[in-house]
């Protein structure tokens, strides 16, 4: 091998294109966990409670980046409706259902499964590591799990990765397949063509364990830009107040807000 | 083959700066410029929270009475006018873009971020190099003090040293005991913060929250550097401090919500999934029971340090701590003045610490007041500046000596020294009293104006103003951590204190946006610029205004107690046992306004 091919293979290939330690046997997702996001976690309302606690308004759309479409649909919100036709379950999807109050259970289905459970809605969502076995067009879609890759990118280094990533210590999952359903109890819409993308952390603050959830969710349908938001919840040693319920269609507060001509 | 041999080293030396590029520890890095992104409490942050909108706040039943007797008309006050967020708020505030810089020493080792764009300019910094904490004595910042470490993919950062001021812009506090962690993550272009505010004084349990911003490069940041306050009412009385009466609930947000009342007043219970039926029962008219942790009873005064403490004011003005009494030392060329020498067991403590800052002789002693806790070192400053002679007034140290330690104080103070110091001979008295309003000094270079301050903590204090320094010592007027002592025996009153601080405000000048400037040394506790003494101010003024109401409508000392018209400020100032309680301070109030109304 010529010289200069051989300084090019040793940085490339060690960094662009590899970008890693040679693995050990690949571990399971479960096996190659940093952090145990396992449990029982109870939702601490200190962020948007008003819209969170009680069903808000029809047209309290406010902090959420709906395009006009999004607004006219949420003007049209017809809670009745959604009960006549069984619907609802629709704030009880993936983009909306943390956001309630409520409890969650993460456990392991597999080794390359993690179950999400609430108790509000008693809904049930799978973060596959592998391949999805759940069904599209459902409220909890089709969640694709992925320790967060912290590779640092190329360009921040200017000439390369760097040879060895540091250990992931957050859960990515990205959802797709959403049935249609509501950001907000009051009506406030995603569409089937919603992407839904989660980091999960954790962090202990004097001696107790917090879960904070980032989300993100993108639907060019509905949203101008995308919708971010954090939510966090502690962790439950006692497992007592869980408690199931079916979706609920809680009646708003109050009547719809008056909206002025813009 | 030379050529192979220099490509080889080239080739190695890539190899060596990829591996040496990023050191396996720094998995965060979070500077650049971050996008705030308003999808949570949009209307909180923005336009403000409306009145009675503590949703989603653990406030304890002070925190309430805080914030429900808080009037937004008190921001017509020069003083808050231009006063910035504490941090306690500052990241979560209206449209928070951040411009988040890296800090390098002179070796190029990261030693701290900057974080600009926070309402007001006050940029935060947060400090990676393990330095110390500054004293419980140094002055409170609106950023507070941050230091940080990373673990893992977080860097976690711990802040102290915050001014007083809230978790929510409708007047829900926060205090200057809170701290802060903050835990910052990053994922890709997104910036995760997770906070806590630990409060002992208004909180139920730590408050939580959790604000995410995408990184945005060539991002406009607040760069509104200083805020001018105006004159917005013409006329407006110096010692108008608006606030809503005890027992003041707003109803109107609950209404306008369609929301229990007890739903939207805050606190623990609140926060979790099981107050959904908490407030369906409240809808049905039912009275459940709401959990609630009670406000903690004040706190025993902490044990004064053994070591005198020295905290730098000034590079020639310092404030040593001695036996819990700030001594103020001004040190120069012309030698040492010494405003309030202590206590007297503390006196060879307290010059050991003098003569560390200067070897220069004491020229001056001065006493703010006249209760031997200030004065009761005198003799043995007086006594180390040296041997006193008669001089002719032409001296140039006033009064009657030409060498040695002059010893002023007001004249009524004298007199209550005088009771202390049975011959007026002897050094610990004062040698150069003064009965009008005002006295000066030069010396070291800078006018030091004496103005008497009567019928304060007792009669004849007086206030110490450094001009050049631009320092006050306060003396007995305040203390930071608790009420003011009114010793309505010796013609104490609340309201000259309030005229003293009435004072103190309106010669202090901040540097820009309630910030830095003026500093006040108060006789005990920590370095207050004009936001703390406002904080200080305006407490005793809510707190004589509510007695002065309750004695109006004729309510018995026992009423007035029952009605706790200091439960806010307990917590902070309070105190159940030792020398002055708060029953003593309410106590003392109440006498002077029934002295007062019966006149």
């Amino acid at each position: 091998m010529k010289w200069p091919a051989l300084a090019f293979s040793l940085v490339v290939p060690a960094s662009v294109a590899v970008a890693q330690t040679p693995a050990a046997p690949a571990a399971t997702p479960r096996a190659a966990a940093n952090i145990d996001l396992t449990g029982q976690w109870v939702a601490v309302v200190t962020e948007d409670w008003r819209w969170r606690m009680v069903t808000p308004p029809k047209g309290d759309y406010s902090s959420i980046p709906l395009n006009a479409e999004g607004r006219r649909v949420a003007d049209g919100w017809d809670q009745a409706a959604d009960v006549a036709a069984g619907l609802q379950c629709k704030p009880y999807g993936a983009p909306g259902l943390l956001r309630l109050p409520g409890r969650i259970r993460l456990r392991w289905k597999t080794d390359d499964t993690l179950l999400l459970e609430t108790d509000a809605g008693s809904q049930v969502r799978e973060l596959a590591f592998g391949t999805p076995t759940t069904p599209a067009g459902t409220w909890q879609g089709v969640s694709r799990a992925s320790w967060e890759d912290t590779r640092i990118p190329a360009s921040s280094l200017g000439i390369a990765r760097i040879p060895v990533s540091p250990p992931s210590y957050a859960l990515k999952v990205v959802t797709t397949g959403l049935r249609p359903g509501y950001l907000r109890k009051n009506g406030v819409p995603y569409s089937a063509g919603a992407v839904l993308t989660e980091y999960f952390d954790t962090l202990t603050h004097q001696g107790t364990e917090w879960l904070v959830v980032t989300t993100k969710v993108e639907d060019p349908t509905y949203l101008v830009w995308p919708f971010i938001t954090t939510t966090h919840f502690k962790r439950e040693s006692a497992t007592s107040r869980w408690a199931p319920t079916e979706c609920q269609a809680t009646p708003p507060t109050r009547g719809p807000l008056p909206h002025y001509p813009k | 083959m030379a050529r192979m041999h220099r490509l080889g080293r080239l080739g190695v030396a890539a190899v060596a700066l990829i591996a040496a590029a990023a050191p396996a520890h720094a998995q965060i890095d979070i500077s650049g410029e971050w996008g705030s992104r308003l999808h949570e409490d949009l209307n909180d942050r923005m336009e403000g929270p409306e009145l009675g909108d503590y949703t989603g706040l653990p406030l304890n039943e002070a925190g309430r009475r805080k914030a429900q007797t808080w009037d937004a008309a008190i921001l017509s006050s020069p003083e808050e006018q231009t006063k910035p967020h504490s941090a306690h708020y500052s990241m979560r505030g209206p449209g928070t873009n951040l411009r988040i810089t890296k800090i390098f020493d002179r070796q190029g080792r990261l030693i701290g971020y900057t974080i600009a764009g926070l309402y007001g300019r006050i940029d935060r910094e947060i400090w990676l190099d393990g330095r110390d904490r500054p004293s419980s004595h140094a002055e409170h910042r609106w950023p507070g003090f941050s230091t940080g470490v990373v673990d893992k993919n977080k860097l976690i950062v711990t802040t102290t040293h915050m001014k007083a001021g809230f978790i929510s812009r409708n007047g829900a506090p926060a205090s200057a005991k809170a701290t802060m962690t903050e835990y910052f993550v990053r994922h890709g272009d997104m910036l995760t913060l997770t906070s806590f505010i630990e409060d002992p004084a208004y909180l139920e349990e730590p408050f939580v929250r959790t604000s995410t911003w995408v990184l945005t490069p060539n991002l406009g940041i607040d760069n509104r550097l200083r805020f001018e306050a105006t004159e917005e009412i013409a006329g407006r009385p110096k010692e108008l401090v608006p606030a809503y009466p005890l027992g003041t609930r707003h109803t109107e947000f609950a209404k306008s919500m369609g929301l229990p009342l007890e739903a939207t007043e805050g606190g623990a219970a609140t926060l979790y999934p099981e107050f959904t039926a908490t407030m369906a029962a409240l809808k049905r008219g039912e009275r459940p029971t709401i959990r609630t942790v009670p406000v903690p009873a004040p706190h025993a005064a902490a044990r004064p340090a053994a070591e005198v403490e020295v905290v730098e004011v000034r590079p020639n003005l310092h404030m040593l701590v001695v036996d819990g009494v700030n001594v103020a030392v001004h040190t120069g060329e012309d030698g040492v003045a010494i405003v309030d020498p202590g206590p007297a067991a503390g006196a060879e403590k307290m010059l050991g610490a003098v003569r560390r800052l200067s070897k220069g002789p004491i020229r001056y002693v001065i006493n703010t007041a006249g209760d031997s806790a200030r004065t009761g070192a005198n003799a043995a400053a007086v006594a180390a500046g040296g041997p006193r002679t008669d001089a002719p007034s032409s001296s140039p140290i006033p009064g009657t000596v030409q060498a040695g330690a002059a010893l002023i104080a007001h004249e009524a103070a004298a007199a209550l020294i005088a009771q202390q110091v049975p011959e007026p001979a002897e050094l610990g008295f004062p040698n150069v009293t003064f009965g009008g309003e005002r006295k000066d000094i030069y010396f070291n270079g800078e006018a030091i104006e004496l103005r008497s301050q009567p019928s304060a903590r007792a009669d004849g204090n007086l206030t110490a103003f450094f001009r050049k320094s631009d320092v006050i010592v306060a003396g007995d007027l305040i203390d930071s951590n608790g009420y003011p002592v009114i010793d309505a025996a010796q013609g104490g009153t609340l309201d000259g204190v309030i005229r003293a601080l009435t004072y103190i405000l309106e010669t202090t000048v901040p540097e820009r946006n309630a910030t830095g400037g003026t500093l006040v040394i108060p006789g005990r506790g920590r370095i207050m610029n004009e936001a703390d003494v406002v904080e200080y101010r305006n407490m005793l003024i809510i707190i004589r205004d509510r007695i002065r109401d309750m004695v109006a409508k004729g309510l018995t000392l026992q009423q007035v107690r029952d009605a706790r018209p200091l439960l806010e400020y307990d917590a902070l100032y309070g105190a159940r046992t030792g020398a002055w309680t708060s029953d003593m301070f309410l106590t003392a109030a109440y006498n002077e306004n029934k002295t007062g109304a019966a006149q």
